[in-house]
């Protein structure tokens, strides 16, 4: 009997470890204690370079891609799409605010009213909506040179996605997020964290598995897969364009673009790369 | 073959083999197009199930996917399971159609109950 209720009380315990609601903070500090143990020699700052930063020769390799970014004329026509005004006059510093370099920090982040977290995509596409226009699609092509254009002008500010304590309704989406993030699906039965937490740094066909701090400060991203796939003309697409292809890759049903499912992901994923310095966008394979 | 994918091909491979279990299983009683409406019916049901709970596999039912490839009109097309079933039963091979109706609906009875085994999902650290 007493044997039974320790098993009992073991059983409990486990339960409770799993279900507990630890907090944006306390999982912060959990995930980066667990990466720096991980990767003691990796620096914080570091983490934004990817699975480049585990991976010297393949650095060598991207510092050369870099050297002769194909995304230039992209991003001016992110910078142009920004100045075009809409059909009713205003534009998009009408939704943003005037200053381009303070709208790619803002996101993603809770609308207490609307109840739902806004994403940058999102909001670009709501701002179309709310004054007449055709809505961009949200996960390549126009969006992401706006996009990118956006987060180059942020660049060096650092990412800080805070989840309202207060707000039941915050704590809640970003709660989901976490659990997406953890939750093996697909018929490889795999999460995110199996790949990104408990196998980065690892090979897992061919590529370097890359940390989960610090996939986010450098997208929209420009990848070579993406360029071969339009003949080199064009290798962007947005964080959640990339959460299409994961889950692809556990034989997943990838979930809707700028739905709760995706944005709720992306509240907690960005938001474990605070403290590290937006450098967008840029170029992986 | 890298540690990781050592680590995942015993529990692949399972459900590869009961994947195909499910297709093979009811495949020889089952020429007729009442089995097959059956078994379209009951894994349609499944993969609405595995939807509810954000459950639903790649290649059960989503348009994209290109999982089975089928011969239709002398072309090679890729498709999802449960389109495979509906392109064979069209072309009255209600057998085969049977087989990849039933391998959809294994797909959403493992997908749902992935789902709900993975209620408390959380780190592990
Ligand atoms: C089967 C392993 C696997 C799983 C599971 C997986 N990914 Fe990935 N992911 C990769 C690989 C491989 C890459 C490319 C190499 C790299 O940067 O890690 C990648 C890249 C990424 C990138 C781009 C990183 C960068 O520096 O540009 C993001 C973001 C990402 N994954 C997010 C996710 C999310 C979110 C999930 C869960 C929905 C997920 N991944 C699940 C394998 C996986």
């Amino acid at each position: 009997m007493k044997r039974l209720l320790i098993g009992a009380f073991a059983a409990l315990l486990t339960v409770g470890a799993t279900a507990t609601l630890a907090g944006q903070s306390e999982d912060l500090q959990a995930l980066r204690d667990y990466m720096q143990n991980r990767f003691p020699n990796l620096a914080f700052m570091d983490y934004a370079n990817g699975s480049y930063a585990l991976d010297a020769a393949k650095a060598t390799q991207w510092e050369s891609q870099r050297d002769f970014p194909p995304f230039l004329d992209h991003l001016d026509e992110g910078e142009k799409i920004w100045n075009t005004p809409f059909t009713n006059g205003k534009g998009f510093s009408d939704c943003f605010g005037s200053d381009p370099s303070k709208v790619r920090v803002k996101y993603p982040r809770w609308n207490a009213e609307a109840k739902k977290v806004e994403t940058l995509e999102g909001q670009i596409v709501a701002c179309q909506k709310a004054n007449g226009e055709k809505p961009l699609k949200t996960k390549k092509g126009k969006i992401a040179y706006l996009s990118a254009w956006l987060a180059s002008q942020a660049n060096g500010q650092k990412i800080n996605v805070i989840v309202p304590q207060n707000d039941p309704g915050a704590v809640a989406a970003y709660e989901a997020g976490r659990k997406f993030f953890y939750t093996k699906r697909g018929q490889l039965n795999m999460s995110c964290a199996d790949c990104h937490v408990y196998n980065s740094g690892m090979q897992a066909r061919g590529n370097l598995l890359s940390p989960v701090i610090g996939q986010v400060t450098h997208f929209p991203v420009w990848r070579g897969k993406w360029a071969r796939a339009t003949g080199g003309k064009d290798g962007f697409g947005t964080l959640q364009r990339r959460y299409d292809g994961c889950n692809k890759q556990v034989r997943a049903k990838p979930f809707k673009n700028q739905g709760d499912e995706y944005s709720n992901l992306e509240y907690f994923h960005q938001s474990m790369s605070n403290g590290l310095t937006i450098d967008a966008p840029d170029y992986r394979e | 073959m890298n540690r990781l994918m050592k680590r995942l091909t015993p529990g692949i491979a399972l459900v590869l083999l009961i994947g195909n279990l499910a297709g093979i299983g009811t495949a020889g009683a089952s020429g007729d197009e009442a089995a097959y409406k059956m078994a379209h019916a009951d894994a349609v049901a499944a993969l609405d199930m595995a939807k509810k709970v954000g459950g639903e596999w790649r290649d059960a039912r989503w348009k994209k996917s290109k999982a089975v490839k089928v011969e239709v009109e002398g072309k090679t097309k890729k498709m999802s399971n449960l389109a495979a079933a509906e392109a064979y039963a069209k072309m009255g091979d209600y057998e085969k159609a049977t087989q990849y109706a039933d391998i959809a609906k294994f797909q959403g009875v493992a997908g749902y109950q992935q789902a709900m085994d993975q209620k408390n999902a959380g780190p592990q650290f």
